[in-house]
Parts: structure tokens; sequence; C-alpha cells
């Protein structure tokens, strides 16, 4: 369908749609950016996010609260089939790309960093990217079972349970002689 | 509060558990305004519908950027961008001089602190008690600006930056500023220092009926 057979209710479909989309695109490229290998490649991610968030406008939620994690839903459904985003690259996402490459600050990973990363990578891959799109997406543990696809209970429990062993394996008071690179409470 | 330790059994201290969390996300590329422009290009691409025009008319930028300390708040520097792709602080919807539907919205940014600085927090609370709707203008500040802006019109005329006709909308920046000084009355009522707060203003303009816009 073309912009100009949209009917009245898919124009305010679609303008409510693009108010979302540009209220939390940038939120979404970020998003991509930390969970892809190659930052470049959070271009065509988004480019293909958007696509699929178009396309499936006549199922976006009535509340516009629920309008975020339902975004976020559809890039994370992007990253578990990466491999078609770069098969339908555009001038757009061509040109984000090449900035994206140039700009994207070099990792550096210190070690402070690395002894709280590997205690999350430790909680294994449901609990863990629970507890990344609530910290580093600043998503609601709610918003954060919808974009999992799991009910908001379950998420809740989980993310208690992650918080726990993050604190059990983050909370060694340092001994004399104890390898470098943990971390304690003070 | 937690204490990282790094290879060199030096010391960082970290409030929460939540912070060291927080603390490792990986960087992402630098927000800048040609990262804005590239990725409304990808959503305009993407969300095909007939488009409606960001227009840049409040000082030239859509965007206006305060600093809280000093006697007066004072405009940042022009290359600060506000980011549309996060929450506003608070909104108002309001028509312009040329007639289009407005939004103008405010966020509360920390400036070399981090956001849960006490005064961060104080500064946004105020924000979100401020009554947008109701808000009284000074009219001495009023005219001020709207004569400012009436000069800075015609200097851009004059050397073609801008066609006659264009229209500022001079009251917004009036409405940011009164906005901003109140943030920062608030924020040393509360006897916090508002110095490292910035109050950035957008807005965004256009009929929102998925109509064509023709520009300026």
């Amino acid at each position: 369908m073309t912009a100009a057979e949209m009917t009245g209710t898919d124009r305010e479909r679609g303008a409510r749609l693009e108010r979302a989309v540009r209220a939390n695109a940038v939120d979404l490229l970020a998003y991509l950016e930390r969970r892809i290998d190659t930052p470049a490649d959070a271009a065509d991610a988004l480019g293909e996010t958007l696509l699929q968030v178009w396309r499936r406008r006549a199922k976006m939620p009535a509340d516009d609260e629920a309008l975020r994690p339902w975004l976020f839903a559809f890039a994370r459904n992007t990253l578990l089939n990466a491999r078609k985003a770069s098969r339908r690259r555009t001038a757009g996402t061509t040109a984000l790309r090449g900035y994206l490459a140039a700009a994207h600050p070099a990792v550096v990973d210190h070690a402070e960093s690395l002894a709280v990363r590997e205690a999350v990578a430790a909680l294994g891959p449901d609990l863990r990217e629970l507890v990344l799109l609530v910290h580093w997406e600043g998503l609601s543990i709610s918003d954060a079972a919808v974009v999992l696809d799991i009910p908001a209970s379950t998420a809740r429990s989980r993310y208690a349970v992650a918080k726990a062993r993050l604190r059990d394996e983050l909370d060694e008071a340092p001994q004399a002689g104890q390898k470098p690179g943990g971390i304690s409470r003070a | 509060m937690y204490w990282v330790r790094d290879d060199f059994w030096e010391v960082k201290v970290i409030d929460s558990i939540d912070d060291a969390i927080a603390s490792t996300a990986p960087t992402v590329a630098r927000r800048d305004h040609e990262l804005f422009d590239l990725v409304e290009t990808v959503v305009e691409e993407r969300i095909p519908r007939r488009r409606r025009k960001r227009r840049a008319l409040m000082l030239g930028t859509g965007v206006l950027a305060l600093l809280l300390g000093g006697t007066s708040v004072a405009l940042a520097a022009p290359d600060l961008h506000w980011p549309w792709g996060t929450s506003p602080d608070g909104a108002v919807e309001r028509v312009n001089p040329a007639g289009e539907s407005c939004t103008l919205a405010f966020k509360v940014h920390a400036e070399g602190v981090p956001e849960t600085d006490p005064a961060v927090v104080v500064a946004r609370e105020v924000l979100s008690a401020i009554d947008l709707e109701t808000l009284e203008i000074d009219p001495a500040l009023r005219d001020e600006n709207r004569a400012r802006a009436a000069a800075d019109m015609e200097r851009r005329i004059s050397l073609g930056v801008v066609k006659r006709g264009t229209r500022a909308d001079p009251d917004a920046e009036t409405i940011s500023r009164t906005v901003a000084e109140l943030i920062a009355d608030g924020v040393r009522a509360a006897g916090l220092d508002p110095g490292h707060i910035v109050v950035e203003g957008g807005m965004l303009c256009g009929d929102d009926d998925g109509s064509r816009d023709d520009g300026n």
C-alpha cells in the first residue's frame, strides 16, 4: 500500500507509529549497537527492524506506553534473524553504516568492567538479557518481559534471581593475595 | 556501595550493583547532529508515510540548550542537539506564528555530574511540577526576544540565509528561558547548585494528519 492509498484509520495508525518510532529510533540503534559485534551492522539491523515494524503496524498495541517495548521486541527479533538485515540495505542505512564504522569508539574493556561483565555473562542467556534490558536500555522489568515475550511475573522472579546471584558473585570481601580484577562491597 | 578493583589493585567506588552493571554497557557512537540526521533518514525510508517536514524555527536549529549556572540562564553552544529518540521530561502543545501545531519539549541533562546527582533529580522534579499549559511569561522578556528575533531575521534575510517571509518563533525561546529560570530557582531553593544542569528545549512542528508539507 502506498501512502496515497491509505485510509483514514491507516493514516492515524501510521502517524502514531511514526511518532513512536521517531521517539525511540536512537535508543533502538543503541540497543543494536551494544549487541552486534560489528557496530556498523547496527544500521542495517535498524533498517530491518523499522521495516518489520511498519509491516506489522496493524498489530501495534493501543496503549502508548506499550509501544516502546513493542518496538524493542522487533529489534530483538531482528538480531535473532540477523542475516536478513544486510540483504535489504538502502541509501539511508548505507550512510548510517558509514557513520557508525567511522565514529564508533574503539572498545576499551577496563578490568573493573570485565569483572562485572563476567559475572553478568555467567548468569546465562535468559537472565542476562533480562538484566541488560533493564540496566543498559533502561526498560522496566515489565517492559523487558514484553521484549522477551515472557510473563511479567516470570520476569520479576527471574530478575530477583539474577540480582541475588550477582550480589553473591560480586560481594566477596577483598582478601590478601586474592587475584586482582574482582569487585567487593564496601 | 561496591569497590571495583582493576589490575593494579586500584579501587573504584561504584554506588550500587545497578550502577556497576550499567557501567559495563558497551559504548555507542557519539550522538551528534549527523547521527540524528542519518537515523531520521532511515526512519523516513522505512516508515513510508507522506512526510511532514520538520521545521527549524527556533533559533534556526529547533534546539535550545540553557545552562543554569551563574545568576541567569545562558545559551549553550549551538551544536547541542536534543535527542528526539528519548522521552522529554516535560512538553507542551502550542501553535507557532506560521499556524502550525507544535510540540515544545524539555529535557534536563547533567553536565559533568551523574544523572543521579541530587540537583539533577530536583531539577527534573521541578520541571515535572511546572504547569506548562498555564505558564506565565514576563512581557518584558517576551518583547525583548521578539525584537531580537526580528532583527536577527532581517540580518539573515540580508545575508540570503533565509527567504523573506520565513517566520521565527521567538516565543518558544521565551518559554524555554522561563522554564529554565524556574528550574534553576527550584534547585537553588532546595539548597543545591544548578551549575551542572542543562535544560534542553526542542520543538517539532507541522501538520500531523499525514498531508504533505510544502516547506517554509
